[in-house]
C-alpha cells in the first residue's frame, strides 16, 4: 500500500504541475494580451466634446454660435415590419423626401444617418414616433446668424465643430475646448456602466472680436452695391482703428454663407485681404512721400519738373495720365503725377526707400491672428534697377495685401507709429471672464510724428477741390486719402491692357485720425480710376461710419447724441434696438451667452412659435430669419415672463 | 450512545481541519466576490454559501464524531439510502440547467448524486477492507464492485450529470488501483473502458457532444459553446501576476465570465488574485491532498486507509477536472471545486468527506 501512496502522491503533484504550467501560460506569458482583450470587451470609449464657443463682435453681438442638435440614424435590421407606414410621417418630421428616409430604411449597412444634425423639435417629432430601429445623439450645430457677413473672417467649422479656416481655425483651440475621453466599463450585455467620478470637460471660450457689426455690416452691403454696380470682378474694404490697429471692419465681395460652407468652391473662400496681394498703384506715393519727406530730400513746396507726361527712363518712357509741367510736390501727391513721384523716388534712393517701406511693413506679414497671410512682395535692393526704383515710386513692381496697405496708412495717422494688426480683442470664458487678451502692440516708429502730420495735410489736398480724391470729401469733417489705380499684373507677367484695380485708402477725420479706410474695386467696368470708383464708396462707408461711431468732424464724441443722417436699418429688429448711436460707451462689458433656460436660437419663428405654444410660453418676436438673440421681459399688464426673440436673415438652407 | 472521548480533542488532526477552514474562506470569500453588487452588502448567494458552510461543518463533525468502524458497519444502509434518493430524483426532483437534479427538502434542496460519492466510498472501502487477496484483485473479482458504482453512476448519468457520474467512476478506478489489483485486470479494463468511449459518445446529449466540440475547438463557436472556454481563459490570464484586486475582477462583475460562482469560481480567484494567488490556492490544495495520503498512510487498518485514500480521489479529480476545465484543458463538465464553488449539496459532501477523514486520522490513536 505504501508504494501506491507514492505512485498516488505523484500523480497528485503531476497533475498539479500541468495546472501550474498552464496557470503560467495564461498569467505570465499571454497574460499582455489576455488583459488587452479583457479591456477591449468591458472597455467603451467616449468624448465628451463641450458646445462649441462663439464669436461675437467688440460689442458682444452673436456673430457665430453652437446651438443644440441631434443627429437620428437608422439601424435597418431593427426596424419594425410595417415601417413602411411610417415613412411619410417620418419624412415629413425630418423635412427630407419620402424616397430619400426609403433609402435610408432600404440600406444593407448597420447604421445609416437619417439626418445629420437635425433641430431638437425635429428630432423629439421623430422620437414621439416611437419607431424601433431609429435612435439619436446629441451634438450640436454651428450656426451663423449673419449669413455672409464677414464670412473670409470669420471662416467655419465643419460638422464635426472643428474650425477650418477663419478665426474658426486660428482660435479652434478657444471655441472648441477640451474634449474629455471618459472610459466608460460596460457589462457583458452591453449595457454601459457609468464610471464613477468621469468630469464633465470645462465649457468651451468664446473668442470676442474687434470687429464692428455694424461697421461691418454697412462696409460690406456697401461694397456689395458697388462691386454689381460696377460690374466688377470682386472688392475689399477694410476698416482700421489707427490708434490700436484693430481690424473694425474686413469685407469682401464675393463671398459665402459658412452655414453652407460647401456650397461655393474652395476659391470662394479665401480671404484676399490678407491673402492676395496687389500692386498698390498711386496709393504708394504716400508712403514715398512719406520716406522723402521724413529724409528731408523734398519739401512739400519744392517744385517738380513734370517732363510734360513723357520721361525716358533708359528704355523705357513713364507717362502721366494727364501732362503736367511744374509742380510742387505737393501738387504732384494731389495730381498723382507718376514722373514727379519717380524723381523724388531717384532722389531719395533704393536703399533709403526700402528701409522705409519695410518699415511700414511691406515686404512681410503683418501678424494679424487670421490664417494664410501673405507677406506681400518687396525685392531686395540689391535686385532693383534704376528702373525698379522708379515704378515702385508710383506703386509698381511691388505687390502688397489690402492689410498691409491699410496698416501703412493707419501708422500715418498713428503719428508714424507701426503697429500689429490685430482682429481678436479677447477670449472670454462661460462666464464672461477674460482668458486671453490682445492688447494693441506697438511695433516701431516709421516716420517722425511731424512727417506723419505733414502727410495727413498733404493727403486732404488729394480730396480737396482739385484732387484725384474729391468724391471723397464729407461735409464737415476733415478727410485725408489718396487715389490708386492700378494695373494688374496679367499671366505673362506683363501689365493687363484693361484689368484695374480701383482703390482709395481714407484716414477720418484727418485732424484726430479715428478710421483708416482702405476700399478696392477689382476691374470696374464701368470706370477705372480710383477717385472715380472707390473714393465715392468710402464717403459713404467713412460718413455711416463715423454717425456711427458718434464722431463729429472734429474728431470729438457729441454730447447730446446726434441723429444718423443715412439711418440704415441693419435689421428691422437691429435698428429698433439700437436707438443710440453712442455705441462705443454703450458696449456691454460683459457679454449674455445663452447659458440656461430655454434657447430659442437658431429656430425659424415658426419653430420658435410652436416650441413656445408646446410650453405655454409667451413669446414676441422682430425681425424674419432665424432666432439670433434672446432676453426675458416680463408683461408689464400680466407680469408674465415674455421672451423677445431677435430674428436675423440668413441664406442657411433650413428646412 | 455517542459519548463523546475527551481523546478526540487532543489527538485532533488540526493541520487537516486547518487546511480545511482556510480553503472553506477562501471559499466563501469567491463566491461573495462572484456574486457582488454594489450597494448591497451581502448578496444572496454569499449569505446561503454561509449557511451551507454552517452546515457542512456540523456535517463534518457527525462524520468526524461517529466512530468510523460504526460507520463501516452501516455503510450498505448509507448506501441503500442514496440509492433510495437518487431513484427518487425523476420522481419528486426539481430541475436546473436542463437536468433534474434536486431534492427538496423543505427550505432547501439536495443533489443526492453528491452525497453518493461520500456512501459509495464507505461501501468500496468496506468491500476492499473486506476481501483483500494479496496478488491483488482480478477482474472477476471486481465485478461485485463495478455494480456497486455502476448503479448510482447510471442513475446519475441519467439525471443526466456527467460530471459527477464521471467522478464516481474515476473514484472507483483509482481506488482499485489503490486497493491494489493485478496489472493484467487494470490493462484490460483500461482497454474495455477505452472501446467503451466510442458508446459513451453516442449515448451523449447534443449538448454534452457540443461541449466537447467547441472544448476541441472553442473559436469555432466563440459566442456560443466556446464562449465558456474564452472568457474563462481571458478572465484568468488579464489577472496577470498580482490580480486586479479583491472585488474588481472586471470580468467577474460585469459578467463576461459566465457561471462564475459555480464551475468558473476559480478563474474568479485567478482574476482578482493573480498568478500569486492561484499557486497559494494550489499550494493550500496539495498540502490537503497529502495531508490525506500520509494520513492514509499511518491508518490503522485498511478500511480506514481505504476512506483516507477515497476522500484525496473525490477532492483531487475534481480539483483537476473543475480546474483543467477553467483553464481550457478539459471540456466544460459541471464539476464543482472542492470547498469553492458555490452548491450546498457539493459542499456538504466535501465536508462529510473530509469528516471522514479526520475521523480515521484521529482515532488511530485511540485504540
Amino acid at each position: 500500500m505504501k508504494e501506491r501512496l507514492l505512485v498516488a502522491g505523484s500523480a497528485v503533484g503531476v497533475g498539479l504541475l500541468l495546472v501550474l504550467s498552464r496557470l503560467v501560460q495564461f498569467t505570465v506569458v499571454q497574460s499582455a494580451q489576455l488583459a488587452r482583450q479583457a479591456a477591449s470587451q468591458h472597455n467603451q470609449r467616449f468624448t465628451f466634446t463641450p458646445r462649441r464657443g462663439a464669436i461675437l463682435d467688440r460689442n458682444g453681438e452673436l456673430l457665430a454660435l453652437s446651438v443644440p442638435a441631434e443627429s437620428l440614424f437608422v439601424r435597418p435590421r431593427k426596424l419594425p415590419a410595417d415601417i413602411a407606414a411610417h415613412v411619410p410621417a417620418l419624412a415629413e418630421a425630418v423635412h427630407a423626401s419620402r424616397q430619400e428616409v426609403n433609402t435610408a430604411f432600404r440600406s444593407p449597412a448597420p447604421f445609416v444617418w437619417l439626418k445629420r444634425q437635425a433641430t431638437p423639435q425635429e428630432a423629439a417629432q421623430v422620437r414621439a414616433l416611437d419607431l424601433a430601429g431609429i435612435d439619436s445623439f446629441e451634438t450640436q450645430r454651428r450656426f451663423y446668424p449673419h449669413g455672409t457677413l464677414a464670412a473670409q473672417l470669420l471662416g467655419f467649422a465643419n460638422i464635426d465643430a472643428e474650425g477650418l479656416e477663419g478665426i474658426e481655425r486660428v482660435y479652434d483651440h478657444y471655441l472648441r475646448g477640451e474634449s474629455t475621453e471618459v472610459v466608460q466599463e460596460r457589462d457583458a450585455l452591453g449595457r454601459s456602466i457609468l464610471a464613477q467620478g468621469a468630469e464633465l470637460p470645462p465649457e468651451a471660450l468664446s473668442v470676442r472680436l474687434t470687429l464692428d457689426l455694424s461697421l461691418q455690416y454697412f462696409a460690406q452691403r456697401e461694397l456689395e452695391r458697388t462691386v454689381q454696380a460696377t460690374r466688377a470682378r470682386a472688392g475689399t474694404v477694410v476698416i482700421l482703428d489707427p490708434q490700436t490697429f484693430a481690424v473694425l471692419a474686413l469685407a469682401q465681395i464675393p463671398t459665402f454663407d459658412p452655414n453652407t460652407p460647401k456650397s461655393v468652391p474652395d476659391e470662394a473662400r479665401r480671404n484676399p485681404a490678407i491673402s492676395d496681394p496687389y500692386e498698390p498703384g498711386s496709393t504708394m506715393k504716400i508712403l514715398l512721400a512719406a520716406a522723402a519727406l521724413d529724409m528731408k530730400v523734398v519739401r512739400p513746396e519744392d517744385q517738380i519738373f513734370c517732363e510734360s507726361g513723357h520721361y525716358q527712363v533708359g528704355k523705357y518712357t513713364i507717362h502721366d495720365h494727364h501732362p503736367y509741367g511744374w509742380l510742387s510736390f505737393a501738387q504732384v501727391l494731389q495730381h498723382s503725377s507718376n514722373i514727379g513721384a519717380a524723381k523724388v523716388g531717384e532722389r531719395l534712393g533704393k536703399e533709403t526707400y526700402q528701409k522705409y517701406l519695410r518699415g511700414f511693413g511691406l515686404g512681410q506679414k503683418t501678424g494679424i491672428d487670421l490664417p494664410a497671410e501673405s507677406p506681400g512682395l518687396l525685392a531686395s535692393p540689391n535686385n532693383w534697377s534704376r528702373i525698379n526704383l522708379v515704378t515702385a515710386s508710383f506703386g509698381q513692381g511691388v505687390a502688397v495685401t489690402p492689410l498691409q496697405l491699410a496698416s501703412a496708412y493707419a501708422t500715418l495717422a498713428n503719428e508714424g507709429v507701426f503697429m500689429r494688426p490685430y482682429v481678436v480683442q479677447e477670449v472670454l470664458g462661460a462666464d464672461g471672464k477674460v482668458v486671453m487678451a490682445n492688447s494693441p502692440q506697438r511695433r516701431w516708429q516709421v516716420v517722425r510724428s511731424e512727417t506723419a502730420h505733414l502727410l495727413l495735410q498733404l493727403m486732404e489736398n488729394v480730396v480737396a477741390k482739385g484732387g484725384t480724391g474729391w468724391r471723397a470729401s464729407i461735409p464737415g469733417v476733415r478727410v485725408a486719402g489718396k487715389t490708386g489705380t492700378s494695373q494688374k499684373v496679367n499671366q505673362n507677367g506683363g501689365y493687363s491692357a484693361h484689368g484695374r484695380i480701383a482703390s482709395f485708402i481714407g484716414i477720418v477725420p484727418a485732424d484726430q485720425p479715428r478710421l483708416v479706410i482702405l476700399v478696392a474695386i477689382d476691374e470696374p467696368k464701368t470706370g477705372e480710376y480710383g477717385g472715380e470708383i472707390a473714393a465715392p464708396v468710402f464717403q459713404v462707408i467713412a460718413t455711416e461710419a463715423l454717425a456711427q461711431l458718434g464722431i463729429t468732424g472734429n474728431g470729438e464724441r457729441p454730447t447730446p447724441p446726434i441723429v444718423a443722417p443715412t439711418p440704415v436699418a441693419l435689421t428691422p429688429g437691429r435698428a429698433a434696438a439700437r436707438p443710440t448711436p453712442n455705441r462705443a460707451a454703450a458696449a456691454p462689458q460683459s457679454v449674455a451667452l445663452p447659458v440656461s433656460g430655454p434657447s430659442f436660437l437658431g429656430m425659424s419663428l415658426r419653430e420658435a412659435t410652436l416650441t413656445a405654444q408646446q410650453n405655454g410660453w409667451r413669446v414676441s418676436a422682430s425681425g424674419s430669419g432665424y432666432v439670433v438673440g434672446q432676453m426675458v421681459q416680463n408683461d408689464p399688464a400680466t407680469q408674465e415672463p415674455t421672451y423677445v426673440l431677435t430674428l436675423a436673415p440668413t441664406t442657411e438652407k433650413h428646412p | 450512545m455517542l459519548k463523546f472521548d475527551r481523546r478526540l480533542i487532543s489527538h485532533l488532526d488540526w493541520l487537516l481541519l486547518l487546511l480545511t477552514l482556510m480553503l472553506l474562506g477562501i471559499g466563501v470569500m469567491a463566491v461573495y466576490s462572484a456574486t457582488y453588487q454594489s450597494g448591497h452588502r451581502l448578496s444572496p448567494w454569499a449569505t446561503r454559501q454561509l449557511s451551507w458552510a454552517a452546515l457542512g461543518l456540523i456535517g463534518m463533525f457527525a462524520a468526524f464524531a461517529i466512530d468510523y468502524r460504526r460507520l463501516e458497519n452501516w455503510a450498505y444502509v448509507l448506501y441503500g439510502l442514496s440509492l433510495v434518493l437518487l431513484v427518487l430524483v425523476p420522481v419528486l426532483g426539481s430541475s436546473g440547467g436542463g437536468a433534474r437534479r434536486w431534492i427538496g427538502l423543505g427550505f432547501f434542496s439536495v443533489q443526492p448524486s453528491e452525497l453518493a460519492k461520500v456512501t459509495l466510498l464507505l461501501v468500496l472501502a468496506r468491500d476492499f477492507h473486506r476481501y483483500a487477496p494479496p496478488q491483488g484483485y482480478s477482474l472477476r473479482e471486481l465485478i461485485y464492485p463495478a455494480i456497486l458504482v455502476a448503479i448510482p453512476a447510471g442513475l446519475v448519468l441519467a439525471e443526466p450529470n456527467l460530471g459527477t457520474a464521471m467522478v464516481l467512476g474515476l473514484l472507483f478506478v483509482s481506488l482499485v488501483f489503490a486497493a491494489g489489483v493485478r496489472l493484467r485486470s487494470f490493462t484490460l479494463a483500461a482497454l474495455a473502458g477505452g472501446g467503451v468511449l466510442p458508446l459513451l459518445w453516442h449515448h451523449m446529449k447534443p449538448y454534452q457532444k457540443q461541449r466537447v466540440l467547441s472544448f476541441l475547438n472553442p473559436d469555432s463557436d466563440p459566442l456560443g459553446a466556446g464562449y465558456h472556454m474564452i472568457q474563462s481563459k481571458i478572465t484568468v490570464g488579464s489577472g496577470m501576476l498580482w490580480g486586479k484586486g479583491f472585488l474588481q475582477g472586471t470580468q467577474n462583475r460585469l459578467d463576461f465570465l459566465p457561471e462564475k460562482h459555480t464551475d468558473f469560481v476559480f478563474a474568479v480567484v485567478a482574476e482578482e488574485w493573480g498568478f500569486i494567488g492561484t499557486l497559494v490556492l494550489l499550494a493550500l490544495y496539495c498540502a490537503l491532498l497529502m495531508r490525506l495520503l500520509v494520513i492514509a498512510g499511518k491508518a490503522r487498518d485498511r478500511f480506514s486507509a481505504l476512506v483516507a485514500v477515497g476522500v484525496a480521489i473525490i477532492v483531487f479529480w475534481q480539483l483537476l477536472i473543475n480546474i483543467g476545465m477553467n483553464l481550457g484543458m478539459l471540456p466544460v463538465v459541471g464539476v464543482p471545486l472542492p470547498l469553492l464553488s458555490y452548491g450546498g449539496s457539493s459542499l456538504l459532501t466535501v465536508l462529510i468527506a473530509l469528516g471522514l477523514a479526520l475521523n480515521v486520522s484521529t482515532r488511530r490513536l485511540l485504540f
